[in-house]
């Protein structure tokens, strides 16, 4: 049911990375928004570059952390039936390992937010069962859901930022509410925020920052525990592509640390870009898996 | 967990100074509601007291004629101790000259009405009270008739225990305690329906806000605290304001009257005003603690 190329095919390299061999995200010093803001044929003329190394790489697979064929998140004959006989996702059972990075496609109303929330348990399987970091999570005590999202970063299309919190306060909220100590705080947030090229809107509210920015907040905010999945709910449906490439590649850093990536998208270019493991959702049901696919079904398989 | 104390406090200060309007809405709103309380608890507790007073201040009095030999007076009060029911230690023999005294000082030294008399037209008396208010009349009927006491008149009952008047204003204060008891309990509901609703309202509006915390991991209790903290401050606040108002009412408007109205021991006091402040500060705190709680727990079911 699942098509799936053996594990040791080597995935193309979306980014040109440095040829260190290890690439952790604080090694990387981002491109800030600003320098994304110059003139419009310098952007055009970046872009076409950053989308041509999307398209040509394809250099030896090498990944500090690879997947380690130890599931992150299982689904097993899940189905999801929402009062009023709607149905959510309908029997579905696929594994994602950890290190990977995949991609949730489907048009909407097919199942990919069902998809999302059953990871959060923000909703409870109707059937099946669904485990997130070898836990079920229908076993899971509701005490226990708060320390289950800690684990998983969440990024969303609408940002969901605190919108009366300044950046420093919205990255260290998520500290805050696992009581870290303040020491703690005032080292880690800075240090991520830094890393997400932000360090000079630090005590910016949300809404006097772009869309991109505050994506970027959001993702310092997921990524601030380093927690072993990241969950993006559209991260670039709200941003335009010169920026959702900067957003990309944060994530793209991110996954080469070893934090597993579902990502539901919309973004077609990017999907075909990048050449990563695409599961297709219509109607709540897996209708394609591949390994290295593109947005749409293809003929001839790359 | 001092650190986390100070957190919340600080995150409730934060959002009351950011959501102003409704935090002042939900001042006044424990203002009113304190203010009427405060009124009634002050008048109840009169009226309470008051009642207490007449019902435990009825006292008999047996009139001696101004022709009764020492024998009659004698026997008089040997009937008195005697009779089962009168309270030990309660009976005073009030000379005529003991009943002047005594007029003299109700209406004043210079009194015009006391210049008019000639000589003392007052009887003496027996004085004493039953064990209990309620006996009264059958320990007074025990002693009625007896020789040297004057014969009762129309209008002028001998031994005189003011019957119809004690039971009218024990009667009247049943009422107004009753009335008093009702308006508490339509105003308690009240004060927390209206409340419930302020902090419905100010959480309401930042709905999503709960949502994005539960989302990065907060628990339940992590959310509400900060807005009980609030909802407490809420309360005080307005307990405080409520206080000072009422104090300032009562200097301007009923100070010099019951002032002068009631001067002598042993009148009938309301509660003590720090203490009604202090009830209504506990009242406001609960209220506001109880009103957040309760109405935060449909917004974190996420």
């Amino acid at each position: 049911m699942l098509k799936r190329d053996s594990p040791s095919d080597p995935l193309p390299e979306p980014f040109p990375v440095a040829d260190s061999g290890y690439v952790s995200i604080a090694d990387t010093d981002l491109r800030s928004e600003d320098e994304l803001e110059r003139e419009a044929d310098e952007r055009r003329r970046r872009r076409a570059e950053a989308l041509s190394e999307l398209a040509g790489e394809t250099s030896e697979f090498r990944r500090p952390f690879a997947p380690r064929n130890e599931a992150m998140i299982l689904l097993e004959n899940c189905t999801m039936v929402y009062p009023g006989d709607v149905v959510g996702l309908d029997d579905v059972t696929l594994q994602i390992d950890k290190g990977e990075w995949v991609f949730l496609v489907g048009p909407s109303g097919s199942g990919k937010s069902t998809f999302i929330k059953l990871l959060l348990k923000e909703i409870d399987a109707t059937n099946g069962n669904v485990q997130v970091g070898g836990k079920s999570l229908r076993t899971l005590k509701r005490s226990q859901v708060p320390k289950l999202r800690r684990n998983i970063g969440c990024v969303f299309q609408d940002f969901k930022l605190l919108p009366t919190r300044t950046v420093y306060e919205n990255v260290a909220y998520a500290l805050e509410v696992q009581g870290q100590r303040l020491d703690v705080i005032e080292r880690k947030v800075p240090e991520i925020i830094g890393l997400v090229g932000l360090a000079d809107k630090i005590d910016k509210l949300p809404h006097e920052l772009s869309g991109g920015q505050q994506q970027r907040v959001s993702i310092a905010r997921a990524f601030v525990n380093h927690p072993p999945l990241l969950i993006c709910d559209e991260p670039t449906g709200n941003l335009d592509p010169e920026t959702s490439i900067g957003i990309m590649q944060l994530l793209y850093r991110i996954n080469r640390a070893g934090t597993t990536i579902l990502m539901a998208t919309h973004d077609r270019e990017m999907v075909d870009k990048m050449r990563r493991r695409v599961i297709a959702l219509e109607e709540g049901r897996v209708a394609r898996d591949d390994r290295r696919g593109g947005y749409v079904e293809e003929e001839e398989q790359v | 967990m001092e650190t986390r104390w100070k957190f919340f406090v600080l995150e409730a200060l934060k959002s009351l100074k950011g959501n102003f309007a409704t935090t002042i809405a939900a001042v006044v709103t424990v203002l009113v509601v304190m203010f009427i309380a405060g009124i009634g608890i002050a008048l109840g507790s009169y009226v309470y007291n008051y009642s207490n007073k007449v019902r435990d201040d009825v006292t008999i009095r047996a009139y001696l004629q101004d022709s009764a030999t020492p024998r009659q007076i004698a026997d008089i009060q040997r009937t008195i101790t005697e009779t089962p029911g009168v309270q030990d230690g309660s009976l005073q023999f009030v000379s005529k000259d003991d009943a002047i005294l005594r007029l003299q000082k109700q209406l004043g030294k210079d009194s015009e009405l006391l210049k008019l008399t000639l000589g003392n037209p007052l009887p003496a008396s027996f004085e004493f009270k039953a064990v209990d208010p309620d006996q009264t009349a059958g320990v007074a009927k025990a002693v009625a008739g007896l020789p040297g006491l004057d014969p009762p008149q129309a209008g002028l009952p001998n031994p005189d225990y003011g019957a119809g008047k004690a039971d009218r204003v024990l009667k009247t204060a049943g009422t107004i305690t009753i009335v008093l008891l009702g308006m508490g309990v339509v105003l308690a509901i009240a004060a927390i329906l209206l409340i419930g609703n302020t902090i419905r309202l100010s959480i309401f509006a930042r709905r999503r806000e709960v949502e994005v915390m539960k989302l990065v991991g907060a628990t339940n209790w992590f959310v509400r605290l900060p807005f009980m903290i609030e909802g407490m401050v809420c309360g005080v606040a307005g307990a405080i304001l409520a206080s000072v108002l009422l104090a300032i009412s009562y200097q301007t408007l009923l100070a010099d009257r019951v002032q002068s109205s009631m001067t002598g021991n042993g009148s009938p006091e309301a509660i003590a005003f720090p203490l009604l402040v202090l009830l209504l500060i506990v009242a406001g705190l609960a209220i506001g603690a109880i009103g957040s709680g309760l109405t935060m727990r449909r917004f974190l079911k996420v």
